[in-house]
């Protein structure tokens, strides 16, 4: 009798045991993963700069989500990616082509599904004869954590210095 | 001895349903409220145009949190107040002004901390020689929620969809180019 008492006073602890245990995962509050995606959208952010400067349209259009909006200075918005991509491809013309950010600061959500960026942009050109004409202006972007856990732009915003 | 057994199964099966009846009472993730939040900054991203009316500049600036920056065209990014408030003073002084925007688009964090608006906005104002003249664009805003539930506006941006214009003639350059400097549109 003695074994069973014991017996019943271990099933009563692990019962216990595994309710606690299965009730805590439950109302557990998200992690906060606002350090790593603050980095990986860093990371994106330069590799899509990288891309442009590569000139590798398909590249630079994997960084964007598929219904993307992108402003620009002196032209309407250009909504969903074909207009974005025809858009980007004209800036991929231009011969020689130096992408520079600075000042960028980025929040991000603490659910880590949005994130905001701005900062400060300078695009350098060089003509055929060796001209250079930098344009500076501001920018602000929204991301968009995907189902892969890699960000993506929803909206690319700018508005020129000069 | 059986009795003992019998409490020991009872404290278990009391432990379990105590356990069980823990879990039922607390949500399983966070509730959504995505929707409402999205909905709450729409309706103040339009308070904010219809505020705009006023044209007072502490009425709009109200609408900016503590730590807001503007990012207008065609100038530098204002990140203190004061450059807030020259920057939006400026605008609001223009001779002739009528102001208004709409939203296109909001959407809220899931955690309901940050959400986002973008759309549209018309802009007439008198030009050097008094004539009215309209400018439209876009506009993106980053909104964050406030101690007090309310949302605030933390990034605020706008250009003109108008292509740029051309150089003035020499003789009002100078004019020109300050007036277009000031005004919420009119690239370069």
């Amino acid at each position: 009798m003695r074994t069973d008492r014991a017996l019943s006073l271990v099933i009563a602890a692990s019962l216990a045991v595994a309710m606690v245990a299965g009730c805590s995962e439950a109302p557990r509050p998200p992690m906060d993963t606002r350090k790593a995606d603050e980095a990986a959208i860093t990371g994106a952010g330069v590799a899509l700069a990288q891309a442009a400067e590569a000139k590798d349209l398909d590249k630079c259009m994997s960084f964007y989500v598929d219904d993307p909006v992108l402003f620009v200075p002196g032209a309407p918005a250009v909504i969903g990616k074909d207009a974005v991509r025809q858009a980007f491809a004209g800036f991929l013309e231009v011969q020689a082509l130096k992408l520079e950010t600075s000042g960028l600061i980025i929040d991000v959500a603490q659910s880590g599904d949005l994130a905001f960026e701005r900062g400060s942009y300078s695009n350098t050109i060089t003509d055929a004869k060796g001209k250079t004409t930098t344009e500076t202006g501001k920018l602000a972007l929204v991301w968009k954590k995907q189902a892969d856990g890699s960000w993506k732009i929803a909206a690319d915003t700018n508005a020129s210095d000069q | 001895m059986l009795r003992f057994r019998s409490f020991s199964l009872m404290l278990a099966a009391t432990l379990a349903a105590v356990s069980l009846g823990a879990c039922s009472h607390q949500p399983a993730a966070l509730p959504d409220n995505r929707a409402a939040d999205a909905a709450a900054v729409q309706k103040a991203d339009a308070d904010w145009s219809l505020a705009a009316q006023s044209k007072q500049a502490d009425t709009w600036l109200a609408f900016y949190a503590d730590d807001a920056v503007v990012l207008p065209p065609n100038e530098a990014m204002a990140t203190s107040k004061d450059e807030i408030r020259k920057s939006i003073t400026d605008l609001l002084e223009l001779p002739g002004l009528s102001v208004s925007w709409q939203t296109t688009k909001a959407e809220a964090a899931r955690s309901g901390d940050l959400a986002y608006t973008y759309g549209t906005y018309e802009l007439t104002s008198n030009d050097a020689k008094g004539n009215a003249t309209t400018d439209h664009g876009k506009y993106s805003e980053v909104w964050r929620k406030q101690s007090d539930g309310s949302w605030k506006c933390i990034v605020d941006m706008w250009s003109s969809d108008l292509p740029v214009a051309p150089a003035p003639a020499p003789q009002t350059k100078h004019r020109g180019a300050k007036h277009s400097r000031r005004r919420k549109h009119h690239a370069n």
